[in-house]
This record gives C-alpha cells, structure tokens and sequence, in this order.
C-alpha cells in the first residue's frame, strides 16, 4: 500500500479535466475527488517523486496524513453545496486548491511545499473571485499582500535551500533529508500559510462561507509546523500566522492607496517621455526633417566640388602631393 | 592549346565580335551571345591553367621585349578576367532585352570592344600596350555612355570624355618619362625599378594622378556619378562594375610591382583619398533622392574601399591584398546586379526617384531580391564577398594599428546599410499604377544572377585567393 | 563526409530548401506552400530528435570548410547548440501552424512565409555556429531575414519600426563585426572552446575588455539590453507570428544566446570575471529587468506590454550567465527555453485576441476568458510563470538564479529578482483579473459561420500546446532530456571545469 499516499493527489489530477466531464458528472465527481484523500490515511511508506519539480517525496503519517485527510470532507462539503450552478471553473480551482494544499502538507522538499502552498492560494482566490465574492476596491491590496507573501515565501526557501546544504552541484537533490529538524523550516511554513491565510481573511470576511475556507489554510499551519519541527514550532507557527495577519490587515490599506496613483504616475511618465512622435495625419514620422538644412548644404558641396575647375585643380594637386609624398 | 597561346584569343576573340557586330547587324544576337559566352569559357580555361604554371607569358608574332607585343598573365590577371567574363554574359541578356534596334547593334559592338579592351588591359605585359588598351577602354566606355540616352546622358558622357582623356594624357607623359629613363617598358624588365630611375617619382606622380581621374576616386569624382546615372541600365552596370575597376588595377599593378610599394607617406596619401570617398560618397548617396544617383555615389564610396586596401598593401601584406581583390571582385558582381535591377525599376516607373516606385517587391519580386543581394554584399554583410573582403580589411588596418581606417570601414558600412535600406525600404510600399507593363524575365534574371553570386563569393573566397597567388 | 557532418547540414536545409522554394511559388499555392513548410518543420523536429539522442550519448555532430584563410565556415551541434535548436525546432513547428491560421486570406503570404524560414534557418545556424565568425554570418542573416517580416504590412508604420530595427540591428551587427575582427587580430582563433579560449592569453586587460564590451553590445542589441532595447516595443506592429518569433525563438534569443557563447565559449566565465567585466554586466542585466517591468506597468496595449516584459525577462539569462557559478549558469540557460515557451504562448494568444475579437489594449479585455476560455487559460498560465509561480516553467528557472546568487554571494541579485517578480505580478495579474472577473463591457461579436471552436482551430491549438509545455517543463523538470536536465548537463559538461 506504498502507494496510498497517491490519493492526497487525486483532486489536482481531476481538475484540470473537470470541464472535460459531461454536465451530468459535474455534479457528483467533485465531491467524490475530494474525498479520496482520505486514503491518506493508510498507513504507508514514504513515497519519491523523483521526478516532478526537481525531485520531490513525501513523508508518510502524522501529522500531514491525518490534516490531508480532515481536509476531504470539508473540500467535499464545500464542493457538493457549490454544485454545478456557476460552472465548471469554480469546482476545479477548489479541486486544485485542494490538491495542492494536500501535497503541501505531506512534501518533505521545500519545492513542493512552496509549490503547494501558492498553488492552493492562487485557486482559492480564484475560486471565490469566480464567485463574485471578491471586493473590487481591496483587490490590490489583497494582490500586494499576496505577491509579497509569495516573495517572502520565496526567498526564505531559498535561503533554507542553501542552510539545509541543498546539495544542488551540478545535479539537484531535493532537501529532504536535512529538513525535518529545522524549526527554520517551522518558520517558513509558519510565514508562507501565514501570509495566504490573512489574504483569504482579507479578501472575504464578510461571508461565513468564505471564513470557513479562509480557515482550512490556517488549520494547516499549526499541523505543519508540527511536523517539521516538533511542539514549539506549532506554536511559533500559529505566532507567525497571527502576526503576519496583523501586518497584513494593516499593510493592504495602505498598499491599496499607493499602487494605483504610482502606476497612474508611471503612466503618464511613459506617455511624456516615451509616447511615439507625434504622426502628421496619414504621412510618416517627421523624423527626417531636422537634417533638411544639412543635406542641402552637403548637396550643394557636392555640386561645387563638381566642376571641371575644381577638378582639374585637384587632379594637379594630387599629382603634386604623390610627388611631395615621395621625397620621403 | 597551350596555356599561354590563350592570352591573345582573349583580346582577338571579343574584339573580332564587336567588329563583327558593327558590320553585321543581322547576326548581333548571336555575336553578343557567342561574344561573351566563349570569352567565359576562354576565362575558365585561363584560371584552370593558371595554378599548375605560376604565370603565363607570349610573346605576340615571337618578338620579345622590348621590341614586341608581351602578354603575361599571372594570378591577378585571371582572377579579373574571370569576374568580367563571368559578368559580361548577364550583361548581354539583360542588353538583349532592354534595348531595340538599331541601340542593341551598337551596344553588341561597343561592348564587346569594351570586353577586349579589359582583357587586353588586364593581361598587357608593357606600359605601352596598358595606354592603348586604357584608351580603348575609355573611348568605348564614352560611347556606350552616350548610348541611346537624351541631352542629359550626351553632356555626362562628353564630361567622362574629357575626364578619361586627361587622365590618360597624364598617364602618358608618366609612360614618356619612365622610358626616356628606362629605354624599355616591359613590365617585367621594369619591376622594382621605378624608385632608382631618374625621374621615377615623377613618372609615378602623373601616372597615378591619371588613372586616379579615370577611376574617378574622390575628389576626382566628378563626372562618374551623371555619367553612370544617365546611361542605360547595362551600360551604366558595365560601367560601373568594370570600366572604373582596370585603372585602380593598373595603379595597384605599377605601384607595387614598378615600385615595389615604395613611400609610406603614397600610402598614406592614398588611405586618406580612399577614406574620405568612403566617407563623402557614401553621405552624398544616402542624401540622394533618384535611385540611380544613389547607386553610381555608392560605386565611388566602394572605391574609396579599394584605395584604403591598397594603401594598406605594403604595411599588412596577403591580407590587405587579399582584400583588395575580393572586394573588387564582389563590387563588380554586386554593383552589376544593383545597377541592372534598379535600371528595370525604372523602366517599369519610367522616372528613377525612389519616391515613385509603386509596390515592386510585389510586382518585380526578382528585382526586389537582386537589390536585396546585391546590399548585402555592398554593405559588407556576411555572407557575402563584401563581408570576406571587409573582413581581410579589417584584419589587415587592426595588423597595421591603423585604427582610423578601422573606424572609416565600419562607418561606411553603416552608411552604406543607410543608403542601401532607403533603396529596399521604397521598394516597399506605394500604390499600382495600372498602365504599367510587365519586363521580360530575363532583365530581371540577369540582375538576380549577379547580385547572388556576389552573395554566394562569400563561400569562394579560399579558392579565389587561391587562384590569386602571392602578391604581383 | 559522414552522417555525424551531414545532420547539422540537413538540419540548416530542412527550413533554407523550404523557404527559397516558397519564394518561387505563386501566391495562390496555398496548398503546396502549407505542405512543404510543415514538412521542414516536420523533417527538422525529427532530425534534431536524432541529434538530442546522439548528443546526450556523447556523439559530436560537426562540420566546417574554410572560408578565408584561417577562417572556416564551421557547424557544431553540442549540447548547448542543441538546447537552442530544439527549442526553435519545436516552436517553429507550432508558430509555422498558427502562422498558416492567422495569416489566412492575407496578401503576401510567399514572402512571408520564404522569409519566416529563412529566419529559423539563420536561428539554427546562430544556435550551431562553431565559432564567431560563423555566429556571426547567421547572426546578420537573421537580421536580414526579419526586417520584412517586420515591415510585411508596409503601413508607413511598419516600415518606421522596420527602420528602427535595423538601425540598431545593423549597429549592433557593426559593433560585433569589429569585436570580432580584433578578437581575430589578437587571439589568431575564433573557435567557440568549453571554457574559453582566451584565459592565458598574452593581450592586454584592457583590449579584452573592450573586445568583451564590444562583443556584448553587439548582441546585445538583440537581446534588447538597455539602453539598446528600443526597437523592440517598436516592432511590435508586425503580426503575431512575427512577434512570437521575434520573443521566443529567434531574435531576441539569438541575442541572449549570443551573451552565452561569449561568456562561456569565448572568455571563460571564470576568466571573465577575473577580467572584471562580467560585474558590468550583471550591472546592465539587473538594470534591464527592473526597467523593463517598470515601463512593462505603464503600457496599456498588450503586445507592448509584453514587449516590454520581454526586454525584462530575456535579462533574466543575462544576469544568470553573469553570476559566476554553475547553479546560476543553470538558470540563466534554462530560461532560455522557458522564457521562449512562456512568451510564445502569450504573444500566440494577444495574437488570438487580437484576429478573433479585435481586441489590442489590456483596458478591452473585460470578461474576455468566458468568450475565449481556453486562449484565457493558456495565457494564465503563461503569465503565472513569468512571475515565477510554482509549478510552471518560470519558477525553475528563477530557483536556480536565486540558488546561484546566493551561492556566489550576490546577494543583490535576489533582490533584482524579487523586486521583478513582484513587478512581474503587478503587471500581469491586473490583466488576469480583468479577463477572468470583470464583466464584458458588452457584446462580444458573433463567432465566424461554421465555427466550432473559440477561434479557428489552427490559432487555438498552438497556445494550448506551448501552455501545457510550460507547466510541463516546471513540473517534470527532474525529468530526463527536461530543458532543466539538459541545461545541467551543458553546464557541467562545458561550463565549467570538472
């Protein structure tokens, strides 16, 4: 039963095909996807992925098991009150953000958490935009939140990539082995679930239905943490996530406020500097104008050194400067 | 046939045509035809003979120097009398379609005096026989100038009259000097003389300042650019392509073999007469509003490349040579090519400004493309013998630390990709104009021809140099 | 001549025979001209398919005659050759598809599609070229082979952006011409060699560098370094295939292929830096990317914008061939490949919004992903990975830039990266929200008679293609002959020594 595990994957491989399925399927196959991660729960081993991202694996048991299994039926309850009314695309992002939350929580390398992590927030945002819950005049904000979270996140992971001794020269070996013990990665964890649990919380918390997805990421968290790095990191986990909420909530405001007139500023800077010459109507650019005066006056150069005077004149010298060249 | 029996077929084979073809008007056609083609097959034979004999040399009648007629031949010589039997076939095709009688007669007969004219010059073993071929040269480059053109070409034509006159004058009192001196002019008996004879310098001083009008090098340049502007279009090629091209090589020959390359300041003098027509021409060129004005100031920027080449020769060697040669030779195919496909532009426009075209890439796509070919290798781009020969150039003013000659050859080529873009650019674009015929193929063919073989010289180039030899 | 010289010869005339053909067809010869240019296409995918297989066996596939003396005319598929030909193998096959679709009824279609060849042809033999003289008669033909391509509307427009490209094409070309010559002049050899040629070479410092400056600033030109970008934008009235060919396969590509080649193949990366000239670089490159994302923010036509974007991300190579270390040199090559997969499928869908909605500016796209959902995807998908979202193509590439900086201590380098892909993100998720949540601002016009899809099949399919590519080549990196595996093995087998 190694290969148990596989079904915390089934959601992300149902839903790119979900608008593939006839209209009759759509009802019921969402639900169903969403609760086979529970096999998860089966007990197995390890399992290498050697072959995506730049070679992943997962760890088997507690405590990413059992969160990949409480997640199911919550993704599976979601999805059938959803049912089929607004199309397709909305079930699929949720099956996506599912899955992807699922291989977050049971990755032992850094990429497939990342990856996890970003993946599951882009398609539950995009679930609940779908759904028209979005507050048009945060959307900048929650954006800005949510890239610098993701910047965050990145950069940490890479910093970890190169403290766990990734040994990546020349062929890249996941971090796996030197992972589990770092309550760095505790951290990371803590700040990349973070920052996406406070953007959901920014983005909708004026529907209940939306908390409640909002809260599956931030279950996530103190689970995750305690799987890489024992107790205290669940703990510093859940800080990490309140604090990061905190700064959040305070930041996007602000954020919401400054983007827009800078990208107005920039606008109008390119329009200044770089707007495309002004067209006369219907002809071509005026650019060949300013060498009028210049042109005509080589012209006429041209013309004077054409006379049979001048030439002659220049024959003669010529010949007089060949001879003065060979005195010496 | 022996190699060297090869050499006075060479002037008598085109000369008795072009004879021919002023007697006998019926069979101009054929005489143009069988003219230039057995002048090719006489080329061929002459560079596949040439590298197992090192040079050819005859003696015309059995009288030797200094008393007879000597022809030698040696890797410079094949290698130009080649490139004019190789482009002198094009030329006659297009000729053919592009004039009517009685034009076409005179064309078949002047051209291929003008033909025997080259290949004397290019395989003449004294200074004697050089001037007379210079001259027939001249006189039948004056005549097909004028050929069929209006008042304008007429008073173009008498200035290159005059010009090709006094240049050869000069060249001739230089030819006295030198044989009141020497008592001899055979090439041969000559070679390395020039500096230690009394009055050498002088000799070398009007000769040079002559030929140098003839190849109307700048500031010299007077008359080159109406005359080779207001001829027909196969003429104005000829021209262009080669009537300028054998008084540079007659300089290139007297300098470096009669002379030995001798004064660093000639060379200098030389460099900076070459890189200012490099310079100047080119500029005039791109300010040039009729296509074929363009052109002909784009010949005379070439030939500052040339005169640079030269005046390197003595400080870098085989590469300035080897430079000098090819972009000679890729000048004669491209500018062919150039000249012959903006001559059916406008002929289908019926006027030369490039203001007028009306959509040839779509109505004369071949054309198009020869003036597409013909500018890469102009512009000295690869692959082409323009880049090979910009190339060695290169190669040989970084050798010589003549870094200002650098600078002028890569200026000028992006000059000359200015002039040549603003050509392609109004081959783009305009409106049809429904009264217009169509051209024969063949016009546009024979520009096509030439323009790529200029393009396909960039792959010939280590065998041409081959043929070519050490330095004269 | 053996088979080992023929291939890379075979390979140059499965696009050349095809397109010099094609100009002799006339133009109604749709049928023949379609044929013939798929079987090139077709013909060329197989052939550099052998290639692949025998290269990563270790087979040398090479051929060269002489040119001028001490000059040869050389052909030299390794590895990193081959990582070039194949991206452009693959997505001329693909852009040769949508060309075909979107260019449908349109006058000209024999020139283009001549010149479309010639210009893979030249991009092949850019990607080939066994030493510098050869990279650069290809490098020129590529020149050569898209300015009509550029100027095909011959709009007075068209032929302004045509002029400007090749003003700062044939300067560019100018600048490496006398790079090249010097290099000659002072190395006696211009033969591309793993790890340079020029380490112990008795030239002074100062020559090399400025034959390195020299050399750089002619090819970047192409690859659109600032301030030699400018043409770029411009360029962007040619039609869609034009402007996926021009990002993604050939120009630019060419351009930053050629920063590689000159770094690794001609001064040695280590020797480089020792000359310091590789910091200017990195300078420039990091100058690039977050300029181009900046004036990328202030666009509002799309293909401007992703003009714009490119003349960011195509530094992204720049600044990983800059950063002395093999993870970065990882980086920067795999870009190479993903940027080209990820910025064809973008411009293939403007190009989609484009002919079928007539949309051109961000500002129009309102609601279009439920008219046109499956262009709408790919393009998301695109888009994410310029930003560097796990698990698309993007990401990998900017993993192993960030691995490599902080490994050589560049710790600015990370910071370019991230304040580029915060940019990045600010650019391109406003137009993903605008297609995706806003509402149209009205109707969309009707769907052509006997429609069966969003677009016509051959505009639709090419996007999707290169789309699933992109989250491929991320998610399956690991895997053998992956762009990600095959840069590592370029990297250790000629980078850098064992």
């Amino acid at each position: 039963m190694k290969l148990a595990m596989l079904f915390a994957f089934v959601p992300l491989l149902v839903a790119p095909l979900l608008p593939l399925v006839p209209a009759g399927g759509r009802r019921w196959l969402p639900p169903l996807a969403a609760l086979l991660p529970v096999a998860a729960l089966v007990p197995a081993g390890a399992l290498d992925l050697s072959w995506v991202m730049l070679g992943a694996g997962t760890i088997p048991g507690m405590p990413g098991a059992v969160a990949v299994a409480l997640l199911a039926p919550c993704f599976a309850l979601a999805l059938w009150r959803r049912g089929d009314g607004k199309g397709p695309g909305g079930s699929a992002c949720l099956l996506l953000a599912q899955g992807a939350l699922g291989a977050a929580l049971v990755a032992s390398d850094l990429l497939l958490l990342l990856a996890g992590f970003t993946l599951a927030t882009y398609s539950l945002l995009a679930a609940r935009l779908g759904d028209g819950a979005g507050a048009p005049g945060r959307l900048p904000a929650v954006i800005a939140v949510l890239v610098l979270g993701d910047l965050a996140a990145f950069e940490l992971a890479l910093l970890l990539a190169k403290a766990t001794g990734n040994a990546v020269v020349p062929t890249v070996a996941g971090a796996a082995g030197a992972l589990s013990a770092s309550p760095v990665v505790a951290a990371f964890a803590a700040l990349s679930a973070g920052s996406r649990g406070a953007l959901l919380l920014l983005a909708g918390y004026r529907s209940a239905a939306a908390l409640l997805l909002a809260a599956l990421p931030l279950l996530a968290v103190p689970l995750l943490g305690w799987r890489l790095g024992g107790a205290h990191a669940a703990v510093a986990a859940v800080v990490a996530v309140a604090a990061f909420a905190l700064l959040a909530a305070g930041l996007a405001p602000l954020l919401s406020r400054l983007l827009p007139p800078l990208v107005a500023k920039l606008t109008a800077w390119e329009a200044s500097a770089f707007g495309l010459p002004a067209r006369r109507a219907g002809g071509e650019p005026s650019a060949e104008h300013p060498r009028r005066g210049l042109a005509s006056g080589l012209g006429a150069l041209e013309l004077a050194v054409g006379s049979w005077r001048t030439a002659l004149a220049a024959t003669v010298l010529l010949a007089l400067l060949l001879l003065a060249a060979t005195l010496r | 046939m022996s190699g060297s029996q090869l050499l006075p077929l060479l002037v008598l084979w085109p000369l008795a045509g072009g004879l021919l073809a002023l007697l006998a008007p019926r069979a101009v056609g054929l005489l143009l035809a069988a003219g230039t083609a057995g002048n090719l097959a006489l080329g061929l034979f002459l560079a596949a003979t040439l590298p197992g004999a090192g040079a050819l040399a005859h003696d015309v009648g059995g009288w030797g120097a200094p008393l007879g007629i000597a022809l030698r031949a040696d890797g410079l010589s094949a290698v130009l009398v080649l490139v004019t039997a190789f482009a002198a076939p094009w030329l006659a095709l297009h000729a053919s379609a592009a004039y009517a009688e009685p034009e076409r007669r005179y064309f078949a007969g002047l051209f291929l005096l003008f033909l025997a004219a080259l290949n004397g010059l290019f395989v003449a073993g004294d200074l004697f026989n050089l001037y007379v071929t210079l001259e027939l040269l001249g006189l039948s480059a004056v005549a097909l100038a004028a050929l069929g053109g209006g008042p304008a070409a007429l008073a173009a034509s008498l200035r290159y009259l005059l010009a090709t006159l006094t240049g050869s004058l000069a060249y001739l009192l230089g030819v006295a000097l030198l044989y009141r001196a020497a008592g001899t002019l055979d090439l041969a008996q000559l070679a390395g003389q020039g500096t230690d004879l009394p009055g050498g310098a002088v000799a070398f001083a009007l000769m040079v300042a002559g030929l140098l009008l003839k190849a109307a090098v700048f500031p010299l340049h007077f008359w080159l650019p109406p005359a080779h502007a207001n001829a027909t279009p196969p003429v104005s090629a000829a021209l262009s392509a080669l009537a300028v091209k054998a008084p540079l090589y007659l300089v290139l020959r007297l300098w470096l073999s009669l002379y030995d390359g001798a004064w660093p300041l000639v060379a200098e003098l030389l460099a900076a007469l070459g890189a200012a027509g490099v310079l100047w021409c080119s500029l005039q060129a791109v300010l040039q509003a009729r296509a074929k004005l363009l052109v002909a100031y784009s010949t005379v920027a070439q030939l500052g490349y040339l005169l640079v080449a030269l005046a390197l020769v003595p400080a870098a060697g085989l590469n300035a040579y080897g430079a000098f040669v090819l972009l000679l030779v890729s000048h004669v195919l491209a500018k062919a090519g150039l000249f012959l496909a903006v001559g059916n532009l406008a002929r289908r426009a019926r006027h030369d400004r490039m203001d007028g075209f009306e959509r040839v890439v779509h109505h004369m796509p071949l054309s198009a493309g020869a003036i597409a070919l013909a500018g890469v290798s102009l512009m000295g781009l690869p692959p082409s013998g323009g880049f090979s020969g910009k190339w060695l150039l290169l190669q040989a003013g970084i050798a010589a630390g003549k870094w200002w000659l650098v600078a002028v050859v890569l200026l000028g080529g992006l000059l000359a990709a200015v002039y040549i873009f603003k050509l392609i650019e109004h081959t783009f674009g305009g409106s049809d104009r429904p009264d217009a015929t169509a051209l024969p193929r063949r016009m546009e063919w024979a520009a096509l021809a030439l323009a790529g073989s200029a393009v396909a010289l960039g792959f010939l180039g280590q065998p041409l140099l081959g043929l070519l030899g050490g330095l004269p | 001549m053996n088979e080992h010289a023929l291939l890379p010869l075979a390979v140059l005339a499965s696009s050349l025979l095809p397109g010099l053909v094609i100009f002799f067809l006339p133009e109604r010869a749709v049928r023949l001209r379609s044929a013939l240019n798929l079987a090139g296409a077709t013909a060329k995918l197989l052939l550099v398919g052998v290639m692949l297989w025998g290269v990563s066996r270790g087979v040398s596939y090479a051929v060269s005659f002489p040119l001028l003396p001490g000059i040869a005319f050389s052909l030299r598929a390794d590895s990193l050759a081959l990582l070039f030909v194949t991206l452009s193998a693959q997505l001329w096959f693909l852009t040769t598809i949508y060309a075909i679709g979107y260019l449908e009824n349109s006058p000209n279609r024999a020139r283009f599609f001549g010149f479309f060849s010639l210009c893979v042809t030249a991009t092949v033999g850019v990607a080939m070229a066994g030493n510098l003289l050869t990279f650069l008669l290809f490098y020129e033909l590529l020149t050569l082979s898209t300015y009509p391509l550029v100027a095909h509307r011959e709009t007075p427009v068209a032929r302004a952006a045509g002029n400007r490209y090749l003003a700062y094409t044939i300067g560019g070309g100018a600048a490496l011409l006398l790079g090249t010559a010097w290099l000659y002049a002072v190395a006696g050899t211009l033969t591309f060699t793993p790890r340079g040629f020029l380490d112990g070479s008795d030239a002074p410092a100062a020559v090399l560098a400025a034959i390195f400056f020299l050399l750089v600033a002619g090819v970047g030109v192409k690859a659109a370094l600032v301030p030699l970008h400018g043409w770029l934008p411009r360029a962007m009235v040619a039609p869609a295939p034009v402007s996926a060919l021009l990002h993604a396969v050939a120009v630019v590509k060419a351009g930053a292929f050629g920063i590689i080649r000159i770094v690794y193949d001609v001064f040695g990366v280590e020797y480089a830096a020792e000359l310091g000239v590789i910091d200017a670089l990195a300078a420039v490159a990091a100058f690039t990317i977050i300029y181009g994302s900046l004036r990328a923010l202030a666009q509002d036509d799309l293909k401007r914008r992703l003009a714009f974007s490119t003349v960011s991300q195509v530094s992204y190579i720049a600044l990983g061939v800059a950063i002395v270390g093999p993870l970065a040199s990882i980086g920067g090559i795999v870009h190479l490949v993903h940027q080209g997969l990820m910025k064809i499928t973008l411009f293939f869908c403007a190009g989609n919004y484009a002919e079928t909605l007539g949309l051109h500016k961000v500002s129009e796209l309102d609601g279009v992903g439920r008219r046109m959902p499956l262009t709408t995807a790919a393009f998301t998908v695109a888009a994410l990975g310029m930003i560097g979202l796990p698990p698309m193509a993007g990401f990998i590439s900017k993993w192993y830039l960030g691995l490599g900086a902080l490994e050589a201590g560049d710790t600015w380098a990370v910071v370019v990266l991230a304040g580029s892909s915060a940019l990045n993100a600010a650019y391109f998720l406003p137009v993903l929200h605008r297609a995706w949540f806003r509402a149209p601002a009205g109707p969309w016009p009707p769907p052509a008679v006997g429609a069966r899809a969003e677009t016509a099949l051959a505009l639709l399919v090419p996007p999707v293609i290169t789309a699933l590519l992109v989250i491929l080549a991320g998610l399956f990196a690991a895997v053998p002959y992956s762009p990600q595996e095959w840069a590592t093995l370029v990297v250790r087998r000629e980078f850098y020594a064992p």
